[in-house]
């Protein structure tokens, strides 16, 4: 039980208290994201001991994730891609002069939504890693090959975009030395790349400088002034009626078991789980309700905000259970365990349990600090909107250089920031989605080693070690099926257009 | 964005098809390994190159833009001198000392996204001696 004493030590709860409000302002200012923050700051947590750094990414995730909706609620424009949805009623209600509510309602239902996504993970977290502990080479090569089909999913508008975007990830995880005989490859001498090119210096490039670069080259001096967005000095009343809280009842029950199954899908975060239970919801509501979607509905706020936050147990369920990430911020955080030296997958489970409670536990405080952060803070944060977006970009050039020198004091590391900057802003402006070039460079490894591993193992007939594992061929069955299934779809779909 | 994504199909191909030749040059020992040091590098290069090469067709379908238009010119010079500075400012790091270094380069980005003097001054000076302090005091990291 001493995971109880770390998670309630006065260091753990201080850190936690700091991401909340880090995670406030990435949330809440416009293109900053989840991932950017939880980039960046990720080497700073590297001083910290793990329940301390643990805590403060937590934090910064569910509370960026929650405070996505506080700019999307009061100006039309979504803090984070997940609360794009909370836009379509939370603005509404804005107009109607009901921002309060459509504050409290945000903050209440998003922390509502994450502790029910970590009663999830709870239940299923140990059954599902009892499970994965049977996995040997092969299965782990269909599992990763399972993970990279979600670069389907993941793909945006241009399947064949996604897809080269998901094999250079693979092709940058074969930088460095040979896993398997230690040979060279693609080194050119460099010593720096022996270890292979490091995956958060790459995340910070992507997700930090990148976008920095591309916002500047989007907006340049266009950037709208936030002063003129006409944001009042109080928002009202916050908490909601009862009349209101039995309005959302149904909405919200039927997004908090929809959200974390979503969120459990490698590659699938908020932002699917949102639309998806926004429209459901709709479905199941009736007459004068159903019309009120999409012009400010409590019920279709309460279903969007819970869904952003309700998909972090699922993704942290497929994160530490089979080391596959959730979304793009779980991607970090699989970097962020490996650099304290553990190994996300069934075996944490096994060799530190301890970590896996405190990282349960400290989920569950995050989500309880989203509802009294946003709470308590509802009239004091929608200032936050007001922070002229130069001075960040600024700050943020700044803590992406020195974030990635300080993870192995390597200057080597903050060129690769740079460059991964650069290759960021052409994929972005070209169309090429980041999301697949991220399962790839973190499932590339995975599939390499054990795929070989798996060839030694299988002595005479090599290939007899994947056809007798029913799991594998389970595994590389799905993920034939959903390569297939999208391809004859957009087939038939053309054929249809064109008959 | 015809011409820049038939120029990125162009440039991917020939990277990859020379690191495909690369691959050549790695010593094998098939004594501890049946597929090879090369084997997974070659299958993802020779998919890039294929994938690249559907994408490059269907860019030509695209419709015709320059790779930058005439609009698009001042803010891209103004880019390209952004990630100059951020360059200088890579270069210097470890040779002219970190307050210095950091105050400088980040008072020319604000220049550069023409933020007012005074609050870019101070912003500049306060930002990296608070960067400074967190990782030399905090973290005892010598930048």
């Amino acid at each position: 039980m001493e995971f109880i004493t770390q998670i309630f030590a006065p260091g753990t709860l201080l850190f936690l208290l700091i991401g909340g409000v880090v995670g406030l302002f990435i949330g809440s200012l416009p293109g900053l994201s989840a991932t950017m923050g939880v980039a960046i700051l990720t080497p700073l947590t590297f001083w910290l001991p793990p329940e301390q750094g643990l805590a403060m990414l937590i934090s910064i995730y569910c509370v960026a994730i929650f405070a996505g909706g506080i700019p999307a609620i009061l100006v039309n424009t979504p803090g984070t891609p997940a609360s794009m949805v909370t836009t379509f009623d939370g603005y509404a209600l804005t107009k109607q002069g009901r921002a309060g509510v459509a504050l409290g309602i945000n903050a209440i239902y998003s922390g509502l939504g994450g502790i029910i996504s970590v009663i999830f993970l709870m239940l299923l977290a140990q059954p599902l890693s009892n499970f994965a502990l049977r996995f040997g080479a092969a299965e782990y090569f269909a599992l990763a090959v399972f993970g990279l089909s979600m670069i389907i999913g993941v793909s945006g508008q241009s399947l064949s975009k996604g897809l080269i975007s998901g094999f250079i990830g693979l092709f940058i995880a074969t930088i460095g030395l040979d896993p398997i005989t230690s040979t060279p490859r693609f080194t050119y001498g460099q010593s720096g790349l022996y270890e292979g090119v490091s995956f958060i210096p790459i995340m910070i490039g992507l997700f930090g400088l990148g976008e920095v670069f591309y916002q500047f080259l989007s907006n340049g001096n266009n950037i709208q002034s936030t002063n003129q967005l006409g944001i009042k000095k109080g928002v009202g009343r916050i908490l909601p009626n009862k009349e209101e809280r039995k309005e959302m009842r149904k909405p919200f029950a039927l997004s908090a078991i929809i959200s974390p199954i979503i969120g459990a899908i490698p590659g699938a975060g908020g932002d699917i789980a949102s639309i998806i239970t926004w429209e459901q919801s709709k479905r199941f509501a009736k007459g004068k309700k159903k019309e009120e979607y999409g012009n400010g509905s409590l019920g279709g706020l309460a279903a969007t905000t819970s869904a952003n936050n309700g998909v972090i147990g699922g993704a942290f369920t497929t994160m530490l259970t089979l080391g596959l990430p959730g979304d793009s911020v779980t991607a970090i955080l699989i970097g962020a365990l490996m650099m304290y030296g553990l190994q996300p997958g069934p075996n944490l489970f096994v060799e530190s349990p301890d970590i896996v409670y405190i990282i349960i536990g400290l989920l569950l405080l995050a989500n309880i600090l989203v509802i009294v952060l946003g709470l308590l803070g509802s009239n004091l944060f929608s200032r936050i909107i007001l922070i002229k977006q130069e001075y960040i970009w600024i700050s943020v050039v700044l803590f992406s250089i020195i974030g990635a020198f300080a993870l192995n004091n390597s200057y080597f590391d903050v060129w690769i920031v740079l460059v991964s900057g650069i290759v960021g802003l052409i994929f972005r402006k070209l169309d090429y989605p980041l999301g697949p070039l991220i399962l790839g460079l973190l499932l590339g490894p995975m599939a390499e080693s054990n795929l070989r591993r798996a060839v030694v193992m299988g002595g005479e007939q090599p290939l007899a070690v994947f056809y007798t594992s029913p799991i594998a061929m389970t595994l590389i069955g799905i993920s034939i099926l959903s390569l297939v299934v999208p391809l004859i779809r957009g087939i038939l779909r053309q054929r249809k257009q064109n008959a | 964005m015809r011409a820049a994504n038939i120029m990125f199909s162009f440039v991917m191909i020939a990277i990859c098809g020379f690191l495909y030749w690369e691959t050549y040059n790695f010593t094998t020992m098939f004594t501890q390994d049946k597929i090879g040091t090369a084997f997974f590098p070659r299958i993802i290069l020779a998919l890039i190159i294929i994938t690249q090469l559907i994408e490059l067709i269907k860019s030509f379908k695209l419709e015709n833009s320059p790779i930058l238009p005439r609009s698009m010119w001042p803010i891209s010079i103004r880019l390209l001198i952004f990630i100059a500075v951020v360059v200088l400012f890579i270069s210097l790091l470890g040779v002219v000392p970190f307050v210095v270094n950091a105050s400088i380069s980040l008072f020319l980005l604000c220049l550069i996204l023409r933020l007012p003097f005074v609050p870019s001054v101070l912003v500049s000076v306060g930002l990296s001696v608070v960067v400074y302090f967190i990782f030399r005091e905090g973290f005892n990291i010598m930048i």
